[in-house]
This record gives C-alpha cells, sequence and structure tokens, in this order.
C-alpha cells in the first residue's frame, strides 16, 4: 500500500505580495513550527536588505551614497551579481539601473534628494570584496529578480532544515523541489487554467497589460522607459532568480527572438495567447 | 435518511465559478503561532460606534466597515500579552481572512493569512476542473492525502492587508490604548 503524507503549508503578507510556503511532512522529527519561522524570517531579512520602498534598507544606502564605496551584506551582493551576469547574458535587456524612470513615474518612492539619472548600465556598478559602488548617478532596483532569489534562499533555509519536498510561492513567482509534482495555474483576466506540473524546478509568470498596468506592483519597461506589448509569460528555469529575471527580458523581446535567449539559460517559457487554455511552451 | 447536500442550493453559476481557496490556520491555530507563550485567551469582540469608526478612518484612511471586530486579549498565566484580532479584506478577485497580534502597547507582532480565496467570475474556464489532476499521482513517489496546487501570475499585491493592518492600528488608538 502506498503511503500518504500530510501537507503544512502557510501564508504571510511579504515581499510586497503573499507568500506560500509548504512542506511535506514525510519525516517526524522535524519541528514544522521553527521551520516556518525560520523560512519566513529569511524572507523577512531579504526583503528588509533590497526593499527600494525602505530608506533604511541595503539597497536604498546603496542609491544615497553618490559614488560612495559602500559595504553591503553578502545576500545583497549576491543579487547585484545576479543582476550584473544576467545584463550581459542578454545583451542588456535586464538592467537593474532603471529605478529613476519608475521613480519619475510614481511607480517607485521618491526618497531622494539630489538629482539623478532615470537610466544606466549594469556594468556601472563596481563590486570588489564586500564592497559595492555605482559609477554614474542612477537608481538600481532589485525587483526584477530579488523575489525570486528571496524564494531560493526560503528553499535552501527549508533544506538545511530537513525539509526532503516542498515549495515556496512568492506571488507567482515559485519553486517547488524534492519529490513533489505540483500543478500550477495562471492567472489571466479570463481566470484561472491549467498551466504545467512542476517538479525540482521553478517558474516566474509576468504580465505586461496596457489598461492594468497602474494597479500591478511590477513593471517591465526596456532601457528607454518603454512598455513592452501586452503579454503574459511564464518562464521555467532552475532558480527562482533567473525564472523571475528571465519573465522580464522575454517580454521585452518578439517572439521569434525569445527561444533563443531562453535556450542560453536552460529555461523554457510559455506565452498566453488571447484563448487562455492554448498555450505553447518552447 | 440521505445526508442534506448544500451545494444544491446553489444556483449553478456559483458552483461552476472558478475558484482557488485554502484555509491555513483556524482561530485557535493562528492564535497558537501569533502568542506561542500564552496560556489563555478571551474573546472580546470589539463593537464601534460611528463616531469611533469615522475616526479610525481619518487616522487610518481606511474605512472601517465592520461594526464589530472579532478580537481575543492573550494572557500567559495572570499577564495580559497581547491582542488578537481576526479581520478580513476583500480584493477585486480575493478574499482573504487574517490574524494580526498587537501587543499591549500597540506594536505589530505578527501576521498571519487565515484564509485565502481567488474567485473569478464571468468565463468559466472548464479547463482549470477538466486537467486539474493530470500527472500529478501517475509517477510521483509521493501520495498526498491532500491535493495540492499553486496559481502563477502577475503578482498580485499584498496592499489590501497592509492597509488592513494599517485600520487595526488605528483602532487600537481609538478604543483598546
Amino acid at each position: 500500500m502506498t503511503e500518504t503524507y500530510t501537507t503544512f503549508k502557510r501564508m504571510k503578507p511579504l515581499l510586497g505580495t503573499f507568500v506560500e510556503i509548504g512542506m511535506v511532512s514525510e519525516q517526524h522529527n522535524l519541528d514544522i513550527q521553527t521551520i516556518f519561522t525560520q523560512t519566513f524570517a529569511t524572507i523577512e531579512m531579504l526583503q528588509n536588505q533590497m526593499s527600494f520602498h525602505d530608506s533604511d534598507s541595503a539597497l536604498s544606502k546603496l542609491n544615497h551614497a553618490q559614488g560612495k564605496w559602500l559595504e553591503l551584506p553578502p545576500e545583497t551582493i549576491k543579487v547585484l551579481k545576479h543582476a550584473k551576469q544576467l545584463y550581459r547574458q542578454t545583451d542588456g535587456l535586464f538592467n537593474c539601473t532603471l529605478g529613476g524612470y519608475l521613480v519619475k513615474r510614481g511607480k517607485l518612492p521618491n526618497h531622494f534628494d539630489f538629482s539623478f539619472k532615470v537610466n544606466g548600465s549594469s556594468e556601472d556598478i563596481e563590486i570588489e570584496n564586500g564592497l559595492v559602488r555605482l559609477r554614474a548617478p542612477f537608481l538600481v532596483t532589485l525587483d526584477g529578480i530579488a523575489k525570486g532569489y528571496a524564494v531560493d534562499c526560503a528553499v535552501e533555509t527549508m533544506q538545511r532544515q530537513g525539509v526532503q519536498s516542498g515549495w515556496v510561492n512568492a506571488g507567482g513567482d515559485l519553486r517547488v523541489f524534492g519529490e513533489i509534482e505540483m500543478p500550477i495555474y495562471q492567472r489571466s483576466n479570463q481566470g484561472l487554467s491549467n498551466l504545467i506540473t512542476l517538479k525540482q524546478n521553478a517558474l516566474a509568470t509576468s504580465e505586461v497589460n496596457q489598461f492594468n498596468r497602474y494597479d500591478q506592483p511590477s513593471h517591465i519597461i526596456n532601457n528607454h522607459g518603454q512598455w513592452p506589448d501586452d503579454c503574459i509569460i511564464s518562464v521555467r528555469a532552475s532558480k527562482a532568480w533567473l525564472a523571475d529575471g528571465l519573465t522580464k527580458v522575454l517580454a521585452l523581446l518578439p517572439d521569434n527572438q525569445r527561444k533563443n535567449i531562453a535556450e542560453r539559460f536552460d529555461a523554457c517559457y510559455c506565452t498566453a495567447s488571447e484563448q487562455p487554455e492554448i498555450k505553447h511552451f518552447a | 435518511m440521505k445526508a442534506f447536500n448544500p451545494l444544491f442550493m446553489l444556483p449553478v453559476a456559483a458552483i461552476t465559478c472558478p475558484a482557488y481557496g485554502i484555509q491555513y490556520l483556524s482561530v485557535e491555530q493562528a492564535q497558537q503561532v501569533l502568542f506561542a507563550q500564552a496560556t489563555q485567551f478571551t474573546e472580546n469582540t470589539i463593537k464601534l460606534n460611528s463616531e469611533q469608526r469615522d475616526r479610525i478612518e481619518e487616522i487610518s484612511d481606511v474605512r472601517q466597515r465592520w461594526k464589530k471586530q472579532q478580537a481575543w486579549k492573550a494572557y500567559d498565566g495572570e499577564t495580559f500579552i497581547g491582542w488578537f484580532i481576526v479581520d478580513k479584506v476583500i480584493g477585486k478577485h480575493e478574499f482573504i481572512t487574517y490574524a494580526t497580534a498587537l501587543s499591549p502597547q500597540g506594536e505589530v507582532l505578527g501576521i498571519e493569512i487565515m484564509d485565502y480565496r481567488e474567485t473569478y467570475g464571468g468565463e468559466v474556464n472548464e479547463a482549470f476542473w477538466k486537467k486539474q489532476f493530470i500527472g500529478t499521482t501517475k509517477n510521483s513517489p509521493l501520495t498526498l492525502n491532500e491535493d495540492i496546487q499553486n496559481i502563477s501570475g502577475a503578482t498580485l499585491s499584498c496592499r489590501n492587508v497592509t492597509n488592513g493592518v494599517k485600520r487595526l492600528l488605528a483602532l487600537y488608538e481609538v478604543v483598546l490604548k
């Protein structure tokens, strides 16, 4: 007879969205309560480091440093390195230096009493021995990948505590680990539809929609501040930060160039057409 | 006698309306999580008159819709250790019940989502129901005794809950302080 297992789930408002953590109790010696507490604490710690909204975060300190070298926590440095790597490998499409555009449009708060550039180059973020400086007065926003990174770190926290199978879903940026196969649904204007069954992988979804772009907390623009065409795009990759970042990159590309970029990262993607049940995974 | 099935009482549209809902914690479980050291909870429903509700809106900029707010006082032995308040927020598609723990001084000690629901009216996407379980158990070495599912999509903002907590802090100022 097949043994059955119980799942434990919890949800908290974090990272500007709702974060669900789930695990399967295949072992009886796990302290479920402590695992939840520590995993949520990991996410909260990263939120406090990388929030653009919070003027006391490590990221805000970097944006206020005006070209000076600054010591930053290792997690923030890791995400900045990921952002630079994506910038290089996507020919500049993923660019975390566009915070100025989003501030000017009121999408991000303006807590700056100096003039800043609306855009820059991620190459101008210098990282050396735990120190970081911005070579030009642009504003860094890590919203494009930090949520995914937080999901990855939450998964690591759970694994360190001995959890063998589980998942973390930060408002649609999610990762499933262990032996679970999880059916994932996609939310669109038409409702919910079946998308993919995920196992030992990460998935992220972004939507560009000219009618509700003012309601959504995330916002995709290119290096010149322009919005791409409307689309819903989901990306499956090995890590959540990568899936998260690639949704932005692929949303900015015409359809015939998406596959090439996705393959560079061993990722696959899916775009929703007008009919929600017709989906293409490439 | 056949068991009464309440589904028969619902109009057809309500049955086919695609919905996603999960209960995370009951009141007792949420109390345990937010006040692990508490030995006792005493129910203390807060009744609000219109003047108090206006004052709450004035402070928080969020309308206090309910005239009653479900609340408990948490005690560790004889010592009062905080307020446990259950609240609801309704978004465009979301219905959320959450619990907030406040210290006796009115600081937020923790927030837990108790019940999360997304409901979509309008078009019914049948694929959601029909394809729901395809491939979930056939090759899976784990057989789950409850079906797990998750949603990906454009990120939903948790602003409604954040505003709800802002409102509860104003409620504390007006009636609990």
